[in-house]
């Protein structure tokens, strides 16, 4: 660049721990949730429809991305899959069923059907690793303060499950739903 | 007759097609849907004539979300912004409105009154207790399909908007209807729930007898720990009332036997504040989605105060947090000085200039480039070539861009190397720069380039020689007023050749006043020396602090005076200051701690000892003397990914802002020690009060 003496000439024209009180452990503390990510590519999207004691798979869509997931203490339902046991996958669901009027008086009402769009990992299509695979959709019927340590295993849930903080309101068919994915 | 009728069917489909087909337009993207929080707006009853309504009524929405109406209270979805994506769908419904049915008590059953061929084939009835609306058998394969078309079927949540005038909102699953005539502060109260998974806080007669419920902003019990970390003992007083956080009973529709966090707020009565639990929420939730974090804050005095204000840079965007008393608040907590709550954030820079979108790679320089009392930013983006500078003028609401710059200025052609020094270097009020590349050419460059106010100009370019010296790439520079006359100068130390010049301003040009062959008064240069530029003495010429912890056995730390032309010798200390152990990892920051006019040092050491200390080495012009505080500080526990950023103020005590990824906190000077003004965890926000200092 610099070498010639005209060049601020050609340029003037071009230009014109912390720390909280609990402990020094704290200092790697995000918050209480675990983000995981599953390096997959794409995902599903399926869309359910429920009634109280069942449900059916209507429809699905694969989307790009990498899903994540994001442990927080649910408020109303939510779906884990564990493989061996094991937490595999977790998303907080909105009760379908719940109906919520907006506006002055708000009030919640359970109607007999509802539908729900769920995203789920693409493992779920793999036929030979849902033999493994227990799904399920829990409502929550009770505040949990230390959820998120409860989930990663499939017997501290079940802990939960008897202590009825927790209903178990439907097993999804992990081989169906893998079926019904690779349809 | 047959090709026809053929052209007709095709004719009808093509109409069909028209009439049903849906546009996605982003008015938020932020990263994949997978990583995200999708919001989707739709419409139903909007012919394609309506659109234009629709999309007002969607602006009004965005806006209401996405900007301070606040003021400075909050706005938590404006804050956490970059954790959503934000789309319009339009889709045409063949005729206007949407169907409407009767309803009577109870009975919800559908007696249509008038029947309207929509996209999504809502119903609107009007009743409070039939949710005001419903859907029918095939608008959840319509939803479905319009989303599924437009590549959004994984959305987390579906707004749709009714063309209707009537009152009402019904919400089932991830979907929301409303009709047109809802507020944004029903819409702000709707994504309460489903952002911030909220519960409701109205009540109605009656006592809850249900099990404790999962939200954070109700509970059977009046102090839970879902809140009583924001909760005093007496409670707080003042305004806003949404803060003043304590067991109000009555919430999730019962007048009795439950409990909410505040008398009012958004998720009771619509206000414009969600209390701090409910606050405190959304940013639990969400702050996995977004790239907020505490990393690369960048201090200046943006809105004029007495104190420095703070902007922190993270992903694509900047927000920015005054440091004042938090605006709106009285009573509890208003007195209190600390980085408040955002004033703004966003990606986008706007203004005269053009719009400058922040990128990660973006470096920002802090100076009073327009010469009006506060500080601006100056952004550089480094790419080579096609490298670009902008000037972002600080505003009362955030930043305008005044003047970019792509690629050259003039008489420097920007690459990646260059290094900024904000200097007024002709003390004409305006904060200038010198640029300075030794590395992306083959020799070195230094250039000079004045404020307008408004752009900026070239003054000299000096190549491969700054005046009696060769530049290289081992060349540090650091601004000084060593002559005390106002104009910003250059002190060089060379890393390598070991020799210190002073290069004296004239406004136009820089001179040589004096050089030091490797060595100094009372000083052999080595490598690992730190310069710190320092007013040690207060006569308003620029001394200096040198520091060597790593290139002799002891550690020493030397003081020079300048008087105006050169060094003279202070003093050295040899191993130990008065009451501070020298150590290798020290790391100094030049403030005047006790406000008396001459530069002291903060000196942290977070890695040599068993624990981590923070000094402060006051001096007298001559001497220094230090006192120290260690591990704790208040409620903040230092550690070793602990950095410190000084607020260097006008007048007054210098104080320290202190952060790591995930805390900030800011600490002021006392007469003996640091302590914690304002502390945060996760974000800034100030609230009235939280149990661990975290306000």
């Amino acid at each position: 660049m610099k070498y010639y003496a005209l060049l601020p000439l050609i340029f003037l024209f071009s230009a014109l721990n912390c720390k909280n009180y609990t402990s020094k452990d704290s200092q790697n503390y995000r918050h209480k949730s675990e983000d995981v990510s599953i390096n997959q590519g794409f995902y599903f999207t399926v869309n359910f429809e429920f009634t109280q004691d069942n449900y059916q798979l209507i429809s699905k869509h694969q989307n790009d991305g990498n899903l994540s997931f994001d442990i927080q203490i649910p408020t109303d339902m939510f779906l884990v899959a564990y493989k061996k046991d094991k937490l595999f996958f977790y998303s907080e669901l909105t009760d379908p069923l719940t109906m919520r009027t907006v506006g002055e008086r708000e009030m919640e009402e359970t109607m007999e059907k509802g539908s729900l769009n769920i995203n789920l990992p693409k493992e779920f299509a793999n036929k030979d690793s849902t033999k493994n695979l227990d799904i399920y959709i829990y409502k929550v019927n009770e505040y949990m303060e230390n959820f998120e340590s409860s989930v990663v295993l499939k017997e501290k849930l079940e802990e939960l499950e008897q202590q009825q903080v927790i209903r178990k309101r439907y097993t999804i068919n992990a081989s169906q739903l893998a079926h019904f994915l690779n349809q | 007759m047959k090709n026809l009728n053929k052209a007709l069917i095709l004719l009808m489909s093509l109409i069909t097609i028209a009439a049903f087909s849906q546009t996605k337009t982003t008015l938020l993207y932020n990263g994949s849907s997978a990583s995200k929080f999708d919001i989707v707006f739709m419409g139903d009853g909007f012919t394609s004539s309506n659109q234009s309504e629709f999309n007002n009524l969607v602006s009004d929405y965005f806006k209401a979300m996405f900007t301070h109406d606040n003021g400075n209270l909050d706005n938590v979805l404006s804050e956490l912004q970059d954790a959503f994506n934000i789309y319009r769908v339009n889709l045409n419904s063949t005729q206007s409105g949407v169907t409407q049915y009767t309803c009577s008590n109870d009975d919800c059953s559908s007696n249509t009154a008038s029947s309207k061929n929509t996209a999504l084939n809502f119903k609107y009835s009007g009743c409070w207790n039939c949710c005001w609306m419903q859907k029918s058998s095939n608008t959840d394969n319509k939803i479905n399909n319009a989303l599924s078309t437009v590549g959004l079927s994984g959305a987390d949540f579906v707004v749709v908007i009714l063309n209707e005038p009537g009152f009402g909102g019904c919400s089932y699953g991830k979907v929301l209807s409303i009709t047109k005539s809802m507020s944004n502060n029903v819409l702000l109260h709707e994504l309460g729930h489903s952002v911030g998974r909220l519960a409701d806080e109205y009540s109605k007669p009656g006592c809850f007898s249900g099990t404790n419920p999962s939200a954070v902003n109700v509970d059977k019990n009046d102090n839970p720990s879902k809140w009583n970390k924001f909760a005093k003992s007496t409670i707080t007083t003042g305004a806003p009332t949404e803060y003043n956080v304590d067991g109000f009973e009555g919430g999730r529709y019962n007048t009795s036997c439950i409990y909410r966090p505040s008398s009012n707020s958004t998720m009771r009565g619509n206000t414009s504040l969600f209390n701090p639990p409910s606050y405190n929420e959304f940013w639990k939730r969400n702050k996995s989605k977004s790239n907020y974090n505490f990393n690369k804050p960048i201090i200046g005095n943006f809105q004029g105060n007495s104190y420095n204000d703070v902007v922190l840079h993270y992903g694509n965007y900047i927000t920015a947090y005054p440091t004042e008393h938090p605006k709106g608040f009285t009573g509890s907590g208003a007195g209190i000085t600390r980085p408040a709550n955002s004033y703004v954030t966003t990606k986008r820079v706007k203004g005269p200039g053009g719009t400058w979108y922040v990128s990660s790679k973006d470096k920002f320089y802090v100076g009073d480039f327009t010469g009006d009392g506060y500080d601006d930013l100056l952004v550089f983006y480094p790419n080579n070539q096609y490298s670009r500078l902008g000037i972002l003028k600080s505003t009362p609401t955030g930043f305008e861009c005044i003047k970019k710059i792509y690629y050259n200025l003039p008489g420097w052609q920007m690459r990646n190397g260059d290094q900024f020094f904000i200097a007024d270097f002709n003390g004409d009020g305006k904060d200038d720069f010198y640029i300075f590349n030794a590395v992306n050419w083959n020799q070195g460059y230094m250039g000079m380039f004045k404020s307008t106010g408004s752009n900026f100009s070239y003054v000299k370019r000096y190549d491969k020689y700054l005046p009696g010296h060769f530049m290289s790439s081992t060349d540090k520079y650091f601004v000084a007023d060593y002559t005390g006359d106002n104009k910003e100068e250059l002190i060089l130390f060379n890393t390598n050749s070991k020799v210190t010049r002073m290069f004296k301003s004239s406004g136009i040009s820089l001179s040589k006043t004096k050089e030091y062959f490797a060595s100094l008064p009372g000083w052999t240069s080595k490598a690992g020396d730190k310069y710190h530029i320092a007013d040690i003495n207060g006569d308003g010429k620029d001394d200096v602090y040198i520091f060597n912890g790593t290139n002799w056995g002891p550690e020493y730390l030397l003081l020079l005076r300048s008087d105006g032309n050169e060094y003279k010798y202070i003093k050295r200390y040899d191993d130990a200051l008065p009451g501070w152990n020298m150590n290798n990892h020290d790391k100094f920051y030049v403030a005047d701690i006790n406000g008396d006019g001459k530069d002291d040092l903060y000196v942290f050491n977070n890695q040599d000892w068993s624990t981590q200390y923070l000094g402060r080495v006051i001096t007298n012009g001559s001497t220094v003397s230090v006192n120290y505080q260690s591990d704790w500080i208040g409620g903040w526990n230092l550690g070793s990914a602990d950095k410190l950023i000084v607020d260097n103020r006008k007048t007054g005590r210098d104080n320290l802002f202190i952060h790591n990824t995930n805390w900030f906190a800011y600490m002021w000077s006392g007469t003996s020690n640091m302590y914690i003004k304002g502390m945060y965890k996760d974000y800034i926000h100030a609230f009235k009060y939280h149990d661990y200092g975290w306000y």
